[in-house]
């Protein structure tokens, strides 16, 4: 999957390390030259088309995609944003993180400013950065969303970072907490999933 | 709470009372063994009896440290280069497919065959209020084994942190060297189209490129990159070059998009760090783009590359164990060979605990002079290793030593010294007439 | 300065449940030069170390008011190291120290405060046995030499008791005679006790008695046939 051109000891192992890796991917095409403007290679000239003129007709269809209302446990829905699958991991540390995807289903922009968190001393809005190699995540003082949009709070990404923690949680737990929009304040559950889970145990399902 | 106390500590702090923690019963064996004694002088002797089979002691400890100190290092190595390179790539906007395939593509120029965003997509992204630099990059022609880049005059300076010494290019055909390309201020080259093996040399015969700009060294695969402009490679390859005829010979953004030939990926930059995670949900579009940060792929490349690597050191460290126990079974076959001595010691009034110290000092004194034998080990093989890879990558790859190994060592040599006491409690146990007489 | 000895029903079982060696009762004064000596195998060495508390045994071995079978391993141990000196046919020195590192053994395990006085009594004990205390490794000496080393060792500490296991029997006669001139002089000059194991004639005669030790019976009535 990588080019041939210099290829090295230490680009072979990413990839190898790479395929290991549930990626979502597209296929890979084996050929060394570039993407860029082949004529004799437009595979994806389908990918042009999109661009024609089609502003935003596409957002109705999310709307139609998420109809699960009836799972109240796992979406939340207040003013014209909607929360999806809000999830921490099992802990019994001092700082957890919380994750969820908040939907912009309104016709305004919304800002997703922080969370009350009664089980923290402090709750705030934090993104992942790269410092040195290590993850380190700093903090954030609101992230806007315009509507039609979905805003994904994930692993090595944005979460809600709850500091002093007065509690453990263990597996299959649920906790609740207040985000703050700038729409309001919208009360979530939160599941506990395990230590290492990467993602919500529902997701993927349609809600 | 103690806990509270404990995270209350900075991490300097909390790692060197590891340290310490880990170092204590080494220190308290060894106080309560050697207090009021001097045994030096014949730990010394000891030591140069067996000189040679304590050599080989030390060096198989040595080697077993160093692998998993180097291991660590490597890794830690590894991990920081890699992220270095990705520094200037916050937010990567491309149409869907493998954040993993475009990451490699853009930030470590490994580039392949992947679909192209047009020029509406870019001009969305181009003109987000957000949005400060979003650089078109085009692939796929090289020159001597150096990657020739189209992208954008605000990237380049970008990517030097605007430390580009010469100027900028001014027509489409002149072009910007990085630190390692095979090209200087002044020299001409033609493309060959392609990369590699694979790269067709004649292709582009008639074009010829004129360097007028170098950029200082960034330690990422870029160093060997030529960066000219976005319009000379699509004109190049026979394609609009992004601005409508009437612009005449424009370049760089604002594009036209009915004259938007594609680009693999735009890298965007915005100068808040919120405003990151606002492009990013702005600009994830079903079946349209996708926006990745290239540092979230990374970390969770090093997560797979974590695992690895704790694999790996599960072995080094049943290495370890494996020296380890075969150097105190060499101990223990070793103190056989002085019980006369030990015989005769407890018969000139030596204590018990004498006889444990001078023991356990030998013992400890080879396992200290391995361990710290193999933190050089260590940090000598990553340099090594890092350096082959600087040279064949162009990341640039640091060895350094890290408290993670540190306290590797330390437990190893905690550990082993406790050990030891074992073979010095043995030659103990022999009756001192039978060693008298042996 | 030397200890008295006094011996009662001393028996020693080797591991069969054999007897080694018995003594009913044997008596020497403060600063006694005394010969050990009988066929090999005899059990001389078996006296010797029992004297020195280095074997388990029964009965009573009194040095001076001290009772060293009643003593516990350790302090036996550290009797020795206050009173006992002892010499080994094979000299046992650490053959990559010097005869000066040899000499002052005990002081790497002495309390700090006698440390110096031993190195000292080392260093004035090898000048007077005529060797240079010194750091060339005592591999390179000559028995003799090194003999004198070990003697010097045993004396090192000032140890009231000598104890000797064939000192002369690795030695060409020459280096012989000058260390049993040695021997008794510094024994004698300072009033120690000395018990040696031997075979050599001219070490026996300048003893001031001579024990037989015969199938693990020691006879005292036989002190002075030679």
């Amino acid at each position: 999957m990588i080019g041939k051109a210099q290829t090295s000891s230490l680009l072979a192992l990413i990839a190898v390390l790479a395929l290991t890796m549930p990626t979502a991917a597209a296929e890979d095409h084996g050929h060394a030259h570039g993407a860029a403007a082949h004529d004799e290679d437009h595979a994806h000239d389908d990918d042009h088309a999109h661009d024609e003129d089609h502003a935003h007709d596409d957002d109705h269809a999310h709307e139609e995609d998420h109809g699960h209302e009836e799972d109240a446990a796992h979406a939340f829905e207040t003013a014209g944003v909607k929360i999806v699958h809000p999830w921490m991991n099992a802990t019994s540390g001092r700082e957890a993180l919380i994750f969820l995807e908040l939907e912009n289903i309104g016709n305004g922009s919304v800002s997703l400013e922080g969370a009350e968190v009664p089980f923290a001393e402090t709750a705030t809005l934090v993104g992942f950065a790269l410092e040195n190699g290590e993850g380190r995540y700093r903090d954030l003082p609101f992230v806007p969303v315009s509507p039609g949009r979905t805003l994904d709070l994930a692993p090595e990404g944005l979460a809600i970072l709850a500091s002093g923690l007065t509690r453990d949680f263990t597996e299959g737990q649920t906790v609740e907490i207040t985000l703050q929009t700038s729409a309001g304040k919208i009360p979530l559950i939160v599941a506990v999933e395990s230590e290492t889970a990467r993602q919500h145990s529902h997701a993927g399902h349609n809600h | 709470m103690l806990r509270d106390l404990w995270d209350g500590l900075p991490v300097l702090a909390q790692d060197v009372a590891i340290l310490l923690a880990l170092l204590a019963p080494l220190l308290l064996i060894g106080g309560f063994l050697l207090r009021g004694f001097a045994p030096w002088p014949l730990v010394r002797a000891v030591l140069w009896r067996f000189r040679w089979a304590n050599g080989m002691f030390v060096a198989l400890i040595a080697i077993s440290v160093g692998m998993g100190i180097g291991l660590i290092a490597q890794e830690r190595g590894l991990r920081q280069g890699t992220a270095a390179a990705a520094d200037k790539f916050d937010l990567v906007v491309s149409a869907p497919g493998s954040e993993m395939t475009m990451m490699l593509a853009t930030v470590f120029l490994q580039p392949s065959d992947v679909p192209l965003l047009g020029g509406q997509a870019y001009n969305t992204v181009a003109n987000h209020p957000n949005v400060d630099v979003a650089a078109p990059l085009a692939f796929g022609d090289s020159y001597d084994g150096a990657p020739v880049i189209g992208t954008t005059a605000d990237f380049a300076r970008h990517l030097s942190d605007d430390r580009i010494e010469g100027r900028m290019w001014q027509s489409a055909f002149e072009a910007i060297a990085g630190a390692a390309a095979p090209v200087g201020i002044g020299q001409t080259f033609t493309p060959a189209h392609g990369m590699g093996d694979e790269a067709e040399e004649n292709a582009h015969e008639l074009v010829e490129f004129t360097v007028v700009a170098t950029m200082p060294r960034t330690g990422t695969p870029w160093d060997r990159a030529i960066l000219v402009p976005v319009e000379a490679v699509w004109e190049v390859h026979g394609l609009a070059n992004g601005h409508a005829p009437e612009a005449g010979d424009q370049l760089g953004p604002p594009f036209d998009a009915a004259y938007f030939p594609g680009t693999p990926s735009i890298i965007v930059r915005a100068e808040a760090l919120w405003a990151n995670y606002a492009l990013r949900s702005e600009f994830t579009r079903q079946n349209e783009m996708m926006a990745f940060f290239p540092g979230t792929v990374l970390a969770n490349l090093y997560r797979v590359m974590g695992d690895v690597r704790q694999v790996m050191s599960i072995m080094s460290v049943v290495t370890q164990v494996l020296v380890a126990a075969s150097v105190l079974l060499g101990l223990f076959i070793l103190t056989r060979l002085f019980r006369r001595q030990v015989a005769m010691l407890r018969a000139l009034g030596a204590p018990r605990r004498f006889v444990l110290s001078v023991v356990w000092s030998y013992a400890a004194s080879l396992l200290l002079a391995g361990t710290l034998a193999g933190i050089a080990v260590g940090v000598g093989a990553t340099a090594a290793i890092s350096t082959v890879v600087t040279q064949r990558t162009d990341i640039l790859v640091n060895a350094s030593l890290g408290w993670g190994e540190i306290h590797l060592a330390a437990a190893f040599l905690a550990a082993t010294s406790l050990l030891s006491v074992l073979p010095a409690l043995a030659t103990l146990r022999q009756p001192v007439v039978e060693g008298l007489r042996a | 300065m030397g200890l008295t000895l006094a011996i009662r029903d001393l028996r020693v079982t080797g591991p069969t449940g054999r007897v080694l060696l018995s003594v009913d009762a044997l008596d020497l004064p403060e600063g006694s030069l005394v010969g050990v000596r009988g066929p090999s195998g005899a059990g001389k060495s078996t006296l010797l170390y029992a004297l020195g508390g280095l074997l388990p045994a029964t009965g009573a071995v009194r040095w001076g008011d001290t009772d060293i079978l009643a003593l516990g391993e350790e302090a036996r141990t550290a009797f020795r190291a206050a009173n006992v000196g002892m010499i080994f046919q094979d000299f046992l020195l650490f053959e990559e120290l010097g005869s000066a590192d040899n000499a002052a053994l005990a002081a790497m395990f002495a309390p700090r405060d006698r440390r110096s006085a031993t190195r000292d009594a080392a260093v004035a004990n090898l000048r007077h046995l005529g060797l240079e205390p010194g750091k060339r490794p005592v591999a390179s000496f000559s028995g003799g030499e090194r003999q004198r080393v070990g003697v010097a060792r045993a004396l090192a500490a000032n140890a009231p008791v000598m104890l000797a296991d064939e000192p002369t029997a690795s030695l060409h006669r020459e280096a012989a005679d000058a260390l049993i001139n040695d021997l008794v002089a510094l024994t004698r000059d300072q009033g120690r006790t000395l018990i040696a194991v031997s075979h050599d004639l001219h070490l026996l005669e300048r003893m001031d008695r001579v024990l037989w030790v015969e199938d693990g019976v020691l006879r005292t009535e036989a002190a002075d046939a030679a």
